[in-house]
């Protein structure tokens, strides 16, 4: 956690703000590694096994709302960590899918978060939904070798906008909670 | 609120993802929608859809195995953790993709131009 104590010294924080940052951080991790595991069990009834809700992302939308990037990607990338470390499957090709996912969500959600206020939170929730179907299918192609997963990424794609836009509404009144709080 | 970009940004991603469908499908086609090919580590397996039979593909974390019975493909049986390319279910002359990304084994039926929709969504 220690990227979310620099996030908030690089903005001239002062030190009781700083560690509000990481304990916020803290906790947001821990959220996104709790959400993580509702979801793989939600996994189990879903009718496309490959598609994840992405509830995570609530925590990580959280995190870069409410304290900046790089606690976003910390809570991100950690978060992937620990489940691998969890379920025993860390560096295996799983988390080079869930990495690739997850930074490419990242960028994009940075990218728009970067335009100001012409993007609400659901804006980047959605953004950042898209661009992780789009980065764990291609990490998928290249791991398997196989090209002809990418024709799943379409209709992946088009639901990722609806669940991008869930996660969205329900990151937004956490944000507004937390946001006085940091 | 959603901002009027929110609502641009969904519509165009949407826009672009309804047209990469037709292009992908188009960039796939021109395979026998009779026969399933078994990509794994160690080489690549054709299967007669018409004709049952049980192979065992070795993965990068253990076995796995397919299933041809009454014209559909299936993994019935991985040695991967979650489990997607057993519960992804079976595949007809359709088409489609089944990957078990653990093990780095795909499952594709033929002939993607000439799928549908719901041919996709397994």
């Amino acid at each position: 956690m220690r990227s979310s104590a620099e996030a908030s010294l690089h903005l001239g924080a002062n030190t009781s703000d700083g560690a509000r940052s990481v304990a916020l951080g803290a906790m947001l991790l821990v959220c996104a590694v709790a959400l993580g595991l509702v979801e793989s069990w939600l996994l189990v009834w879903s009718p496309v096994p490959w598609l994840r809700i992405g509830l995570a992302n609530v925590a990580v939308l959280v995190a870069l709302a409410c304290i900046g990037p790089r606690s976003a990607l910390a809570v991100s990338l950690l978060r992937v960590m620990l489940v691998g470390v969890a379920t025993g499957t860390l560096f295996g090709p799983g988390t080079v899918l869930a990495v690739s996912g997850a930074v490419c969500a990242l960028v994009a959600m940075l990218l728009v978060r970067a335009a100001g206020a012409r993007f609400s939170i659901i804006g980047w929730s959605v953004a950042g939904a898209s661009a992780h179907v789009l980065g764990q299918f291609l990490a998928a192609a290249l791991v398997t070798g196989s090209a002809a997963i990418v024709s799943l990424v379409p209709v992946s794609v088009l639901a990722s906008l609806f669940l991008g836009i869930a996660t969205g509404l329900i990151a937004r009144p956490v944000i507004s909670r937390v946001m006085p709080a940091v | 609120m959603t901002t009027r970009g929110d609502r641009i940004l969904v519509l165009v991603i949407a826009i672009v993802a309804v047209l990469a469908i037709p292009v992908l499908a188009a960039a796939s086609s021109g395979q026998d929608s009779s026969q399933a090919v078994v990509t794994g580590p160690a080489g690549r397996t054709v299967l007669d859809l018409g004709v049952d039979r049980t192979i065992v593909v070795q993965g990068l974390c253990g076995d796995v195995v397919v299933e041809v019975s009454n014209g559909t493909v299936r993994v019935v049986e991985s040695t991967c953790p979650d489990k997607v390319c057993v519960r992804s279910g079976a595949l007809d002359s359709h088409g489609g993709v089944v990957a078990c990304v653990p093990n780095g084994v795909t499952v594709v039926v033929g002939a993607e131009g000439e799928r549908g929709l719901d041919a996709i969504v397994r």
